[in-house]
Order: structure tokens, then C-alpha cells, then sequence
């Protein structure tokens, strides 16, 4: 992974002691209420519905175990015990006081990591596919571009102050595992006849209210070129996306509205100014930022194979759990395994600092150092050895971590919603573990089936591209909740569509399970969930859904004009 | 007083005083913050967002010390000839500062407005006259001219700021030096750090 060096330090030192100087000068009545907003945002801090949250970026999801201690230590020290992986593959404090903040990004600065514009209307943390380097179907390893992207982006003075937030995100792999086409700014990566890595460009994605798949503006873009073209994107959107409604903010409004060849063009012409430029990259620069990520010291010796099969047929859970949480690596004797943070009963993406601990043992144990964080809101150990399946898969358990259910119905991605958050309409966690509940029996059957829960309409739970997605809506100050079905973002990416009318809390999990009934009378043999939807059509499963429910009631003008 | 801060260069900082109501003037002392409530959360803030935001309609200062700023549009307007008095103007947010390509000559400030702290145009307008037109003359921030927006405003190539009226001018001259050292390139031509092609021929030269 990438390692500091003296001047990476300086700049993460420098932000602390700047960031300890304005809080300083905030609460001595220096600096107003309205002005520090955007000051502590931008170091990750909201206020949130019970106390300040800090967020943490963890660029690209990738931890060392000595910063996931910190992670714990964190935990421990100033929080209740315990993080929360978000779907943009970083980590939140729920409850830290604002005082202490600068001290926590001390603490984080000691290894290597911050909270550099995890908020406010910046460049935010970017991301990327869990399995880079390691995926069985990658054309090109994305983190080493990600991070130049990182430190080019890291207090880039001219785009400090953008009409709203900017996501970008990486893919270099044939299934998308980063959702990258609902990013504001999105990175193909492949090599072009001559090995050379281009990267086709897409820009405009999102979720939120204007959900938008993005569309390509730029293909075969030169990889020395990626950040002139960004400041090109960049500076077209700063100059003209529009600042008067912050709903109609982000960059896929302002392409939205001059629709994307015409973007694209405006880019082009700023693009010819700064091609060539100062932001050119040097051509060893690829080379030297590849050396970070290399490959660790990989076993060549046998698989192990042969102990794995013997373990699967005499114990059907680890046999489940192979199954569900180990992905193929690019090298046989290997797998990459993913640490479910999706227990019953706890809340999704939640982990103790206990946990915390014990996940950096078992990565410093079986996978060179190193932790993943999913925007699944999963963790990953990316490089274990087949013939270690077992004997990690014996530590999770005692661990209480061994939930065999990586893309299962039971694998929710879910916002913290209205236990946390100061902008949801409605609960997300109750719901979510009602849901995972009720079909935790049938899961495994039912297969590979991507639930995603936002608590409200911003889609931080990603609903709009949930296999089946659930919103909480707000009507008359009770919370409602709309079910959508078909959003999808692996080999290509739908939007989901709203079935149905929102429906009261208690009849989320029955409703879906009504929608997985259906699947399950009516598949055809091998076909997954989503297939099965595209098939036989969303109405369909409307239908099968709704038909029977006597609770659904019409939904108000308001939610009318939210869909 | 109003003050006017000139970055002559990166550790030279002078100070100009210039008459009260010069700038953008002190706002009511905000209030101290009370530490429980915010470490208490601040419950549902859904009913306080608003969505639409003002658009800025008149710059926040009329004058600079020789004379008055003149709008992009009446410079434009203007015969190009009488080139005697040196001239400055104001920049709108909303300007489009390519609109002064060839138009530069007898232009000694452009001033640049920051309607609100937030709204981040002025420093892409900056970065366009600087790198773009090659603008050499002073290009000034004003309006919401912030502590802690200085040294971004500077890197974008900004050489001179009216300051808010209750802005702490010792604070904001040590701004400057919040990072010892940027990341990318960007309009002040500062040196930087990221491997690029043009650093590598600057090393190698």
C-alpha cells in the first residue's frame, strides 16, 4: 500500500494543527457558527441528531492492521466502543465530542491517515473496487492511479469550494465492484493495444434525488493525462454548475441540462488549454506508484486444496461460508475472503474496537497486513492462503464474524437512518434488521440478492441500485417507506424502479418477503434474483408484492413528487 | 479601518489601511458557542435547510485607492485608447474572465468577488486571469474575504485581499503558511510535489 513519506506527513501534520487552530478560534466566538460549517465538514465532522460524528477517510478502502488498531483505539477512546464502515469504504465515530476532534486527527495522522474532505462541497474520498489487485477479472490494478488521484485532489485550492460534494471512483475490472457509474466522476480503466494504461471517462452519475447512471464524455484517455483532464471536468462544473438550489447542485444537473456530447465539448475546449500542462504526469510516475501496491510475497506451494474439500464436506457451514465469503483470486492458491459485518442484530457496517483488534491479528495472521473495507460496508481480507481457509474461518467463528452471508438477502447495505442522522425521514437500522429477520431462513435458497435501505431520499444506503431497494420517506411525520425493485450496478449498472406505495414500517420485511416468494416459485433454474426480475418483468413482482397487502394507503403529493 | 493584505511573496506579507467601510465591514459578534448542545446533537435539522440559496447581484465594493471599479462590462465597453489612469475592475462570480483576453492592457486590479465565502468561482476566475490570460497585475479578493480561505485564494494566484472587517489581521497574515508544502500545481506556480512531468524537467533543469 502507499506509504507516506516526509512531505505526505508534513501536509496530514499541517491540516491538524490548522484544523486545532480553528476549532480553537470557533469556540473563543472567532469564527461564526455558519462559517466553521463548512471548516469541520470538511475535516469529516457533522452534527448529527445525538452528538458530532467524525468520518474518517480510508482512501480506496484499504487499511494496514496498524491503522485499523488505531481504528479501534479510536473507538475506545473517544467513541463507545465501536465504528461504523460507510458505503464509501470509509469509517465513522457516532459519538465524538467536537473539542476532542484535532486530538483524534492526531491520533490518525500518527499512521498515516486523516480526514481530509470526507465532507463538504470538495473532491471527496475516492474509491474503488475491494478487490483491486487481487480480482480475477481485473484489466488493471486502479489504486495506483486512486491515490495520485488522492493526493492531487487533497487540498486542491481551486476546487475547495464546488457548488457540492464531487465522488470519483475507480473500476478496472470487468464486473464493477466500486458502483462507479453512479460516482459524479468515473474511471474505466483498461489497456490500450500497446499496454498502455487509457481510461474511459463518465461523469454525471448519482444517486440522491436525481438518481443518473453516468454517462462516457471521454474515451481512450492517456493515463499522463487523467488530472489534466480532471481539472478540466473540474473547472467546467466549479465555473457553471449551478450554486442557487443545492437539490439541483451536483455535477449530473449541469449535465443533465446541457446533456452530455455538449458537457463533454465544453470539457474538450478547457481540456486543450490544460493538456500537456503542469498536471501532466511524468511518464515513470505509473511505474513508481505501482511499486506501492505490488504484489506481497505469495506462496507458491501446493493449495491446500485437498484439506478445504476434506473441511467442506464434513462441515456444511464452512462449506457455506467458502461459498458465500471467499471470492476467487487471481491466483489459484488463494482466495479473498470477506469478513460479514452483517450479523443479525447488529447494526450494518457496525464493528466493536474488540473486533477491530482482532480482525488486524488475523490480517497480520493470514493476509500480509492488510484489510479492505467494501462499500458493501463488508470488510475483506484479500490475500489468504486457500490452505488457511480453515483455520481463519475457526478464528471468525470464535469471533462471532463467520456469517456466511457475503450478497445474500441477509447482506443489507443500510445508512445509520434516523437513529443518527439529522437529515433521514425515517429509521433505517429496524428495518434493515427486520428485513434480514425474516428471510434469514431462506437466504442462503434464495441466492445472490443485493438490499440496500436509505433513510431517506439523499441514498446514502444506495437504494436507487439495490437488487431491491428500500427509502424511508416521510408522510405527515410518520415514517413510510418506498420498495424499489431492479437497480443493479455489477456488469452494468439500473437504476431500481418504485413499485408499489409506500408502506408503514411493520410492512417492509413481509412485503419483500411476498417479492422473494415470487422469485422463488418462479425461477428458472441457476437464475438469480435479479435476472428473474428482468425476465418476468417489475410488475410482476408488484404484483405478487403488493395485491394482498390491505395496509397500503396513497401516497401523499409530496412523495408523489419525490419519485 | 479596512484592511488590505499584499502577498508581495510567499513570507512577505504588507498590510494597507484603508478607510473605514472600505471593504466588506465586521458583522455582528457571533455568539459563543455552547459546547453541551453541540455535543448533544442537533436533533432533526430537516425544517432548517433551505434549499435555494441568493445569487449575489451588486459587488461588495464600489473603490480602490485611485478610483472607482468598473463593471466587465462597461471596461469592455470602454475605448481601449485612453490608457493614462490605470484602471481597476470587478469580477462577478458569474463573469467570464476569458471575456478580457486581449483586453488586459491598462488593467492594474481585478478584483475578485467572493459574495460569500462558499461560493468557489472566484477561484477558478482567478486561475483563468493568472494562467490562462497571464493577468500580471494585482488580482484582489473581496467580500467575504475569510482567515481561512487565504491561502487557497493565494495558491489560485489572488496577490491581495480586502479582509472582512472583523477578521484578526496577524491571524490572517500567518494564513499563508498553513502548509509547508501543496500537492498539485496551481496558479501561484508555487512549487509542488506531485510527480509530474513538468516537475521532473524543472528537477532535471
Amino acid at each position: 500500500m502507499y506509504i507516506y513519506n516526509a512531505i505526505d506527513q508534513s501536509i496530514v501534520d499541517a491540516r491538524v494543527k490548522q484544523f486545532a487552530d480553528q476549532t480553537e478560534r470557533y469556540l473563543s466566538g472567532r469564527i461564526s457558527e455558519d462559517e466553521f460549517k463548512p471548516l469541520r465538514l470538511q475535516n469529516g465532522v457533522y452534527v448529527e441528531r445525538h452528538s458530532p460524528l467524525l468520518r474518517v477517510a480510508i482512501p480506496y478502502g484499504l487499511l494496514s492492521s496498524r491503522q485499523m488498531r488505531m481504528l479501534a483505539h479510536i473507538g475506545r477512546k473517544y467513541d463507545r466502543d465501536f465504528g461504523h464502515f460507510t458505503t464509501r469504504q470509509n469509517i465513522q465515530f457516532n459519538w465524538v465530542k467536537l473539542e476532542q476532534v484535532h486530538e483524534i486527527l492526531a491520533d490518525l495522522a500518527s499512521v498515516q491517515m486523516h480526514a481530509i474532505q470526507t465532507s463538504g462541497s470538495c473532491i471527496r474520498n475516492v474509491t474503488t473496487d475491494h478487490l483491486a489487485g487481487v480480482a480475477h477479472d481485473e484489466r488493471v490494478d486502479p489504486r495506483p492511479l486512486a491515490e495520485l488521484m488522492r493526493q492531487w485532489s487533497t487540498l486542491n485550492p481551486e476546487f475547495a469550494f464546488l457548488p457540492r460534494k464531487f465522488k470519483v471512483a475507480y473500476n478496472g475490472a470487468a464486473e464493477d465492484r466500486a458502483a462507479s457509474e453512479v460516482h459524479d466522476l468515473a474511471f474505466d480503466l483498461y489497456r490500450d493495444e500497446a499496454g498502455e494504461v487509457r481510461l474511459t471517462v463518465k461523469v454525471g452519475g448519482g444517486q440522491g434525488r436525481t438518481p443518473r447512471v453516468a454517462p462516457v464524455i471521454k474515451t481512450g484517455l492517456h493515463w499522463r493525462d487523467m488530472l489534466s483532464y480532471t481539472e478540466a471536468v473540474l473547472r467546467t462544473y466549479n465555473r457553471w454548475g449551478r450554486r442557487d438550489n443545492i437539490y439541483k447542485a451536483r455535477i449530473k444537473i449541469l449535465v443533465d441540462a446541457l446533456g452530455s456530447e455538449r458537457f463533454g465539448e465544453e470539457v474538450e475546449q478547457e481540456f486543450a488549454h490544460v493538456q500537456g500542462g503542469p498536471a501532466t504526469l511524468a511518464a515513470s510516475e505509473l511505474e513508481r506508484m505501482t511499486a506501492f501496491f505490488g504484489a506481497p510475497a505469495y506462496h507458491s506451494a501446493a493449495s491446500g486444496d485437498q484439506d478445504e474439500a476434506r473441511h467442506r464436506l464434513s462441515d456444511p457451514r464452512f462449506n457455506a461460508w467458502v461459498k458465500r465469503n471467499v471470492a476467487k483470486h487471481k491466483r489459484d492458491n488463494y482466495g479473498a475472503v470477506t469478513i460479514s459485518l452483517k450479523p443479525l442484530g447488529i447494526a450494518p457496517g457496525d464493528a466493536t474496537s474488540d473486533q477491530m483488534d482482532a480482525i488486524a491479528d488475523l490480517a497480520d495472521r493470514f493476509s500480509f497486513g492488510q484489510i479492505r473495507v467494501s462499500h458493501h460496508q463488508n470488510l475483506v481480507l484479500a490475500d489468504v492462503a486457500r490452505s488457511d481457509l480453515w483455520a481463519l474461518y475457526q478464528a471468525l467463528e470464535a469471533l462471532g464474524l463467520s456469517e456466511s452471508n457475503v450478497g445474500l438477502a441477509t447482506d443489507i447495505i443500510c445508512c445509520p437512518g434516523g437513529d443518527y442522522c439529522a437529515l433521514a425521514n425515517a429509521k433505517s437500522i429496524p428495518v434493515a434488521a427486520a428485513v434480514q429477520e425474516t428471510l434469514a431462513a431462506k437466504a442462503q435458497d434464495i441466492g445472490t440478492l443485493a438490499i440496500k435501505m436509505s433513510g431517506c431520499i439523499n441514498a446514502c444506503g444506495h437504494h436507487h441500485v439495490g437488487h431491491i431497494g428500500i427509502l424511508g420517506v416521510d408522510k405527515k411525520d410518520e415514517e413510510w417507506y418506498q420498495i424499489l425493485i431492479g437497480g443493479r450496478t455489477d456488469t452494468k449498472t439500473a437504476l431500481g424502479q418504485i413499485v408499489g406505495k409506500a408502506i408503514p414500517r411493520e410492512a417492509v420485511a413481509p412485503t419483500i418477503e411476498r417479492m422473494t416468494d415470487f422469485y422463488l416459485e418462479n425461477r428458472n433454474s441457476g437464475e438469480l434474483f435479479i435476472d428473474a426480475v428482468e425476465r418476468l418483468g417489475k410488475a410482476a413482482f408488484h404484483d405478487a408484492a403488493f395485491q394482498a397487502d390491505p395496509t397500503q394507503t396513497p401516497p401523499s403529493p409530496k412523495i408523489q413528487e419525490a419519485n | 479601518m479596512s484592511i488590505l493584505l499584499k502577498l508581495l511573496s510567499s513570507n512577505d506579507v504588507v498590510t494597507l489601511a484603508l478607510p473605514e467601510g472600505a471593504f466588506r465591514p465586521a458583522p455582528a459578534p457571533n455568539p459563543l458557542p455552547n459546547m453541551e448542545l453541540i455535543n448533544q446533537g442537533q436533533g432533526d435539522v430537516r425544517s432548517l435547510i433551505r434549499p435555494n440559496v441568493k445569487q449575489p447581484e451588486a459587488p461588495s465594493v464600489a473603490a480602490w485607492e485611485y478610483g472607482t471599479l468598473l463593471t466587465l462590462a462597461d471596461w469592455l465597453e470602454r475605448d481601449a485608447a485612453n490608457a493614462d489612469v490605470p484602471v481597476g475592475i470587478v469580477l462577478m462570480p458569474t463573469d467570464d474572465p476569458l471575456a478580457l483576453a486581449g483586453r488586459l492592457d491598462g488593467l492594474a486590479v481585478i478584483a475578485v468577488e467572493f459574495a460569500k465565502f462558499s461560493d468557489g468561482r472566484g477561484y477558478s476566475i482567478a486561475t483563468l486571469l493568472r494562467s490562462r490570460l497571464g493577468f500580471k497585475g494585482e488580482i484582489r479578493a473581496v467580500g467575504d474575504v475569510l482567515i481561512d480561505q487565504l491561502f487557497a485564494m493565494a495558491r489560485c494566484g489572488i496577490d491581495s485581499f480586502a479582509l472582512r472587517g472583523d477578521q484578526d489581521v496577524e491571524t490572517a497574515k500567518r494564513a499563508f503558511e498553513t502548509f509547508p508544502t501543496v500537492y498539485q500545481w496551481a496558479a501561484d506556480e508555487r512549487d509542488f510535489v506531485l510527480a509530474t512531468q513538468a516537475n521532473l524537467e524543472r528537477a532535471a533543469a
